[in-house]
């Protein structure tokens, strides 16, 4: 079964790139894919994760671990919530991250990240169940950040959290990539959120690809049916009726040999069941579609 | 994959479990055959020492000679009717009967017995004993009675060993013990007779009665040389088959098993199953029940029990599956917590449908593989307590027990002697019976878990 | 609270024996009272007073038992005298400084149990965990598809069966340990070599004890570490750097422990309810060996006593594994 197929997603420094997408879309897979977290049975078939012109996913698993993984590339996860160690303190999570890449783990760097996110340094003494959820996130995003990546990946970053919080994560998103100048890579099905942030965003439908282009352009003019479909479906201040998408996301494991968004599509074509379209450029995007 | 057909056939995949299957069947055979090949009352004989006297005592299994330990099976003679009877004087009559055997062990047998039978009077017997080489001596027998057991214990019998003794060894010897009268009849005379090697060769046994009247009529007279070995598990210090003791304690403790792993786990998953669907405080009451039971210590609660009440195969198993319930209700409090979770639950009472019918329709049907897979693993626990309460004395009367037999072997210091087939067969049978259940029960657990913690 | 309705079942469990015990306790006491009560008065009663003093004894021992009472009183009293362990006296027992006080029975007896299972219980929960945690890790490895084939061991293998066995062949075939008991005749002198001794007739019985428990707890551990594996902390750890190794043996086992601890605590409360049966097989002068002794004797009241305090015990257990899973889980401390 293919979890991801066809994707070729690249973040460039101190960009805000998002993938969106509905669940089950492949997203988080891919996530992880990216930072070999894939456990058994999944695994990476083919393809590379270039950083930097390296491939990461080649390297030595050692060397990946002490000079990629949360160095240079960290993840915020959608469990993130649940992301640390119950019997641990905050700050002796924080601490351990940076004393086992042989960084200073004191009390004021730990007050310092907290900072970054807006927390108190009175967290640090704190267990994780004592936090609220977007206290939760928050610290996670701080130990994210403690040693300095240039990449951040996040997915789902605000979901179970209310809106108030969803747009204080955001914000704070935003503000880290103005400040620190790091990339951020946004995964979200909330096509609202995505709205705020992203410079440029992918949407991703069935595991691959559908739709590549920057933010304003895709907003003002969506291509792929999909993506259509995901805004009209989305609420804003001055819809009056929310339309879905009919149908369901298609069965990883039997996909059809055409374009997978074929059955729900309203444009669907005889070509479109035969054979998978390419991905070129429409204007200033790339799609994935036989209508152009 | 769902419904019967579904369990079966994945179950069929677990090799495992498809073994233990087996293996319960050939237990269930063996039960039946052991109930219908004896009589009812076959434990009361098991129990009476009087019924093995004629046994080999203490003896391992026959096939250790194989191992060359030099341990030679019985041989037995099963007597005919006699037909030579030759009338000797008026109103008397002399039947006769000769045997021979051949012994090529360097061991002596360990017992020599005569059960002689017969209507009528007989007025006194001679048993002419005649070794390899030659030499042979008399031993008299007054008043013999029939069906009784004449052997080395029997004092009748045994006085003429020791005056040939006596005349061999020319000292009197104050007490006489059953190797040295072995000894007497198998080693070569002469003076060093108790020292010296046992005779091997042809064995020759002349058994003379003498009678009142044809009326008396000598129907047989059975006659064994015990041997140092016997059958396939050896025998206890009374004789008494290890095989046979092992056979008849599986019925009831299949029995026994199962009436305690059912009464337990229905009445546990019930319990639990009402406790996690109804929920709130009467919930939390039932699991306070639940753990005052949990609390008390099995084995010294069912002993003191013991002292309280008489012990039947039932009352044993009852009162075992009352100290049993508790884990049951916990682990399927906990399954029903998270079937109660699902959808439909809520759906029928949407829909109206009374709790108590959602509650048999949809929820106890959920826990039947569960129910069905924890019966099966507490078969084994059940048994084993059961077997431990055995072993200290404490079963229902009139049955056979394996933990009674190891209790015999620890008192009688089996262990010291080096009976280990005393230790060895009882206690590996409890493994025997106890494994099978296991390896079902853990199959049909690895088939039954993924559904009820997965959606 | 759940001790007193435990032992109130087992109180209705015992009930019939319990009184015909006291009953026989009320008689040994009055026939002791009469004999001094004559040798004190140096004849100076009547056999009727005597009668009657010995009469009167009688009644106000069984009065304290609440015997001629309404049951609630007779309940009351007698658990009473359960909880502050006035056992009365033994029929045939004594302690081993010749008192015939159950209660000093029962505590001369005592810490040898103690010993043999705390320290037989340690030794499973060290090496059982190491092994649970070194399968998990391994997860479908060799190490893990054999930890189910030992745990089988400990639902069908009677501990004593095996104690039995390794007495028939490392104390009497090959003669290497001890048969029994605790310790040397003659008892070897000075703290070391006594203390050797005392190891010495320990190994046989803490072996087969560990053996066929070990299995069954190194399962246990096992499911709990994958359980746990599965959880998200543990994926972010691994995201965030964190080694395996360092994962596995700080991380996830400190977030078990305390089940862990409740799991060991459990153990030795259960264990010393199988006391009897190992003890007995290795005439390990225990708790259990008492039992066995009295019930071949027939010493009812010390078997009855036994039990009680053996409820105790694992009453005890488990509230103290509730407790400490209580304090060592930070999730329940502060929550």
């Amino acid at each position: 079964m293919r979890a991801v197929d066809n994707v070729d997603i690249s973040v460039g420094e101190h960009e805000f790139v998002g993938v969106a997408g509905e669940s089950g879309a492949g997203k988080s897979t891919l996530a992880l894919g990216m930072l070999r977290l894939l456990t058994p049975p999944g695994k990476v078939v083919s393809g590379q994760v270039l950083y930097r012109g390296a491939d990461i996913l080649r390297m030595d698993q050692e060397q990946f671990r002490k000079d990629y993984r949360w160095t240079k590339l960290a993840m915020v996860f959608q469990g993130s919530m649940n992301g640390f160690t119950p019997v641990f303190t905050i700050g002796y999570q924080i601490k351990e991250v940076l004393t086992l890449h042989e960084k200073e783990g004191t009390d004021a760097t730990v007050r310092k990240l907290l900072g970054m996110v807006n927390l108190d340094e009175s967290i640090a003494a704190r267990y994780p169940h004592e936090l609220s959820g977007g206290q939760k996130q928050r610290a996670f995003i701080a130990m994210a950040l403690a040693l300095e990546p240039e990449v951040l990946v996040t997915d789902e970053p605000t979901t179970a959290l209310d809106v108030i919080t969803q747009v204080n994560i955001v914000n704070l998103l935003k503000g880290l990539r103005k400040d620190l100048g790091i990339s951020v890579m946004l995964i979200t099905h909330d096509l609202a959120l995505i709205s705020e942030a992203v410079e440029r965003l992918y949407v991703m439908y069935a595991g691959s690809v559908v739709e590549e282009g920057s933010s304003d352009e895709f907003f003002a003019k969506p291509k792929h049916p999909y993506s259509q479909g995901l805004l009209s479906s989305t609420p804003t201040l001055s819809s009056h009726e929310i339309k879905g998408i009919p149908g369901f996301l298609p069965d990883l494991a039997n996909l059809p040999p055409g374009c997978r968004f074929t059955p729900r599509c309203p444009f669907a074509m005889e070509v479109c069941k035969r054979e998978y379209p390419p991905f070129k450029g429409v204007g200033e995007e790339r799609v994935a579609c036989w209508l152009y | 994959m769902s419904g019967k057909n579904g369990y079966v056939k994945e179950f069929s995949k677990s090799k495992s479990g498809v073994a233990g299957a087996v293996l319960l069947v050939v237990l269930l055979l063996l039960s039946v055959y052991a109930l219908t090949s004896y009589p009812k009352n076959v434990a009361a004989t098991w129990y009476n020492p009087q019924a093995w006297q004629g046994n080999p005592a203490r003896a391992p299994p026959s096939w250790v000679v194989y191992l060359g330990v030099d341990a030679p099976p019985s041989i037995s003679f099963k007597g005919e009717p006699w037909a030579n009877a030759t009338q000797q004087g008026t109103r008397t009559y002399n039947y006769s009967e000769s045997y021979s055997f051949k012994w090529s062990s360097g061991v002596t047998p360990s017992n020599v017995v005569f059960v002689p039978q017969f209507k009528g009077t007989l007025i006194d017997g001679v048993v002419t004993w005649t070794k390899p080489d030659g030499t042979s001596f008399q031993m008299y027998l007054a008043s013999p009675q029939t069906d009784n057991v004449y052997d080395l214990t029997d004092q009748d019998l045994v006085q003429w060993v020791h005056q040939f003794l006596q005349t061999q060894t020319g000292t009197l010897l104050s007490t006489v013990t059953t190797p040295q009268e072995l000894a007497a009849l198998f080693d070569r005379d002469g003076a060093n007779v108790l020292t010296n090697p046992v005779l091997k060769g042809t064995y020759h046994v002349r058994i003379d009665l003498l009678g009142q009247g044809p009326a008396t009529v000598a129907q047989s007279t059975s006659f064994t040389i015990d041997g140092r070995s016997y059958g396939l598990m050896g025998t206890d210090l009374f004789g008494r088959p290890i095989q046979l003791g092992v056979l008849l304690g599986l019925p009831y403790a299949l029995e026994l098993g199962a009436v305690t792993a059912v009464v337990a786990v229905i009445f546990g998953v019930v319990f639990g199953g009402i406790a996690g669907y109804i929920g709130g405080r009467r919930d939390g009451v039932m699991q306070w029940g639940t753990l005052v039971f949990l609390a008390l210590p099995a084995l010294p609660f069912l002993v003191a029990l013991s002292y309280s009440y008489k012990l039947t195969l039932l009352t044993e198993a009852l009162l075992i599956a009352a100290l049993s319930w508790p884990t049951y209700a916990i682990i399927s409090r906990s399954v029903a917590l998270s079937v109660k979770s699902q959808t439909y639950v809520e759906a029928d009472k949407a829909m109206g449908i009374s709790a108590m019918r959602t509650f048999f329709t949809h929820f106890m049907p959920r826990l039947t593989p569960v129910t069905i897979a924890y019966t099966v693993l507490g078969i084994p626990a059940g048994i084993l307590l059961a077997q431990t309460l055995a072993f200290l004395g404490i079963q229902p009367a009139n049955i056979v027990t394996w933990g009674g037999i190891l209790d015999d072997a620890l008192t009688q210091q089996a262990a010291l002697f080096g009976w280990w087939w005393w230790v060895f067969f009882p206690g590996m049978m409890i493994v025997v019976v106890a494994v099978p259940f296991v390896l079902v029960g853990f199959a049909l657990d690895r088939i039954v878990a993924p559904r009820v913690s997965a959606k | 609270m759940a001790l007193f309705a435990t032992v109130s079942i087992l109180y209705i469990g015992i009930y019939p024996a319990l009184q015909h015990v006291i009953t026989n306790q009320a008689n040994a006491a009055a026939q002791l009272f009469q004999q001094s009560l004559l040798k004190n008065s140096h004849g100076s009663l009547t056999q009727a007073q005597v009668q009657a003093e010995v009469a009167g004894f009688k009644a106000n021992f069984l009065s304290a038992f609440g015997f001629s009472q309404p049951f609630p009183v007779k309940y009351a009293l007698q658990l009473y005298h359960l909880f502050t362990f006035q056992f009365g006296t033994s029929y045939f027992e004594l302690a081993p400084d010749g008192s015939n006080l159950v209660s000093s029975i029962i505590v001369s007896y005592l810490p040898n149990t103690i010993t043999l299972f705390v320290s037989g219980t340690l030794l499973v929960v060290l090496v059982g965990t190491v092994i649970g945690l070194l399968a998990a890790r391994s997860a479908g490895g060799k190490l893990d598809r054999s930890i189910p084939f030992f745990a089988i061991f400990h639902s069908s293998l009677p501990a004593w069966w095996v104690g039995f066995l390794f007495i028939a062949f490392f104390a009497y075939t090959i003669n290497l340990f001890p048969s029994g008991g605790i310790i040397s005749v003659p008892q070897p002198t000075g703290i070391l070599p006594r203390f050797g001794d005392f190891l010495y007739h320990l190994t046989l019985p803490l072996t087969a004890f560990f053996l066929v428990t070990v299995g069954g707890f190194a399962y246990v551990i096992r499911s709990l570490v994958v359980s746990t594996m599965g959880e998200d902390f543990v994926l972010t750890a691994r995201a965030r750097g964190i080694s395996g190794n360092r994962i596995l043996f700080r991380h996830v086992l400190r977030t078990v422990s305390p089940s862990i601890v409740t799991q060991a605590i459990l153990n030795v409360a259960a264990s010393f309810a199988g006391a009897i049966t190992v003890e007995v097989v290795f005439r390990w002068p225990g708790l259990g060996l008492l039992t066995y002794v009295s019930i071949l004797s027939n010493d009812i009241p010390v078997i009855l006593a036994t039990t009680f305090v053996l409820t105790i015990i694992l009453l005890l257990g488990l509230y103290l594994g509730e407790l400490m899973y209580g304090i060592l889980d930070p999730r329940i401390r502060s929550g």
